[in-house]
């Protein structure tokens, strides 16, 4: 497979199931605005954006295993500095919040934490490896 | 070796099915290729794999 097919395949399923995973993001939250649903049907709503997400980690899994052996070695990279930073942030926060009172931070926001940090680490990583 | 033969980096990498990307990061010596990809390099080149790596004892002459 090359490296078109593979990000073609990588992009068909990220950027739907991205779209879809913010409609249903927003349509949760409204949802639970309006007073509609019962607290069962929200706990179902809000379980689809997670399994959507499964759908995303199954892509980038499959896409690195895709692209060439450089590719996959800068997205690695790219995917532990993501970890790395959702990590240290999900810890030094929870730290912050047990003893100094900080504002509450939602976990809901690693998961875009992460996405930012795997994206910029890659184009940092490109930069860097592969800048004559 | 890749400019003797008037190939540019973006040929070698198609000959080699790997991104430009990557034939620039081994040029450039920032990228070490995988046992396959460096035998694949000596099938491209028509030569013996230690005629195009060197070890860093090699290099250190």
């Amino acid at each position: 497979m090359t490296n078109a097919q593979a990000n073609r395949r990588y992009y068909a399923v990220l950027i739907p199931g991205t779209i879809v995973f913010l409609a249903l993001c927003v349509g949760v939250k409204l949802a639970d605005e309006s007073g509609m649903f019962p607290d069962a049907a929200l706990y179902v709503l809000g379980l689809i954006p997670a399994a959507l997400l499964i759908g995303a980690f199954w892509a980038q899994w499959r896409y690195i295993h895709e692209i060439d052996e450089f590719l996959r070695s800068i997205h690695v990279k790219a995917a532990f500095v993501g970890l790395a930073i959702a990590m240290t942030v999900a810890t030094g926060w929870g730290f912050l919040e047990f003893y100094a009172e900080v504002p509450e931070f939602s976990i809901f926001w690693l998961n875009p934490l992460y996405w930012i940090a795997y994206s910029i680490g890659v184009v940092i990583f490109s930069r860097w490896y592969a800048t004559e | 070796m890749r400019g003797d033969l008037g190939w540019s980096q973006a040929v070698l990498a198609d000959k080699l099915g790997v991104s430009r990307q990557s034939v620039i990061a081994i040029e450039t010596g920032k990228y070490d290729p995988s046992l396959p990809l460096a035998f694949r390099i000596a099938e491209v080149f028509e030569r013996p794999i230690e005629a195009i790596f060197e070890t860093d004892e090699t290099a250190r002459g």
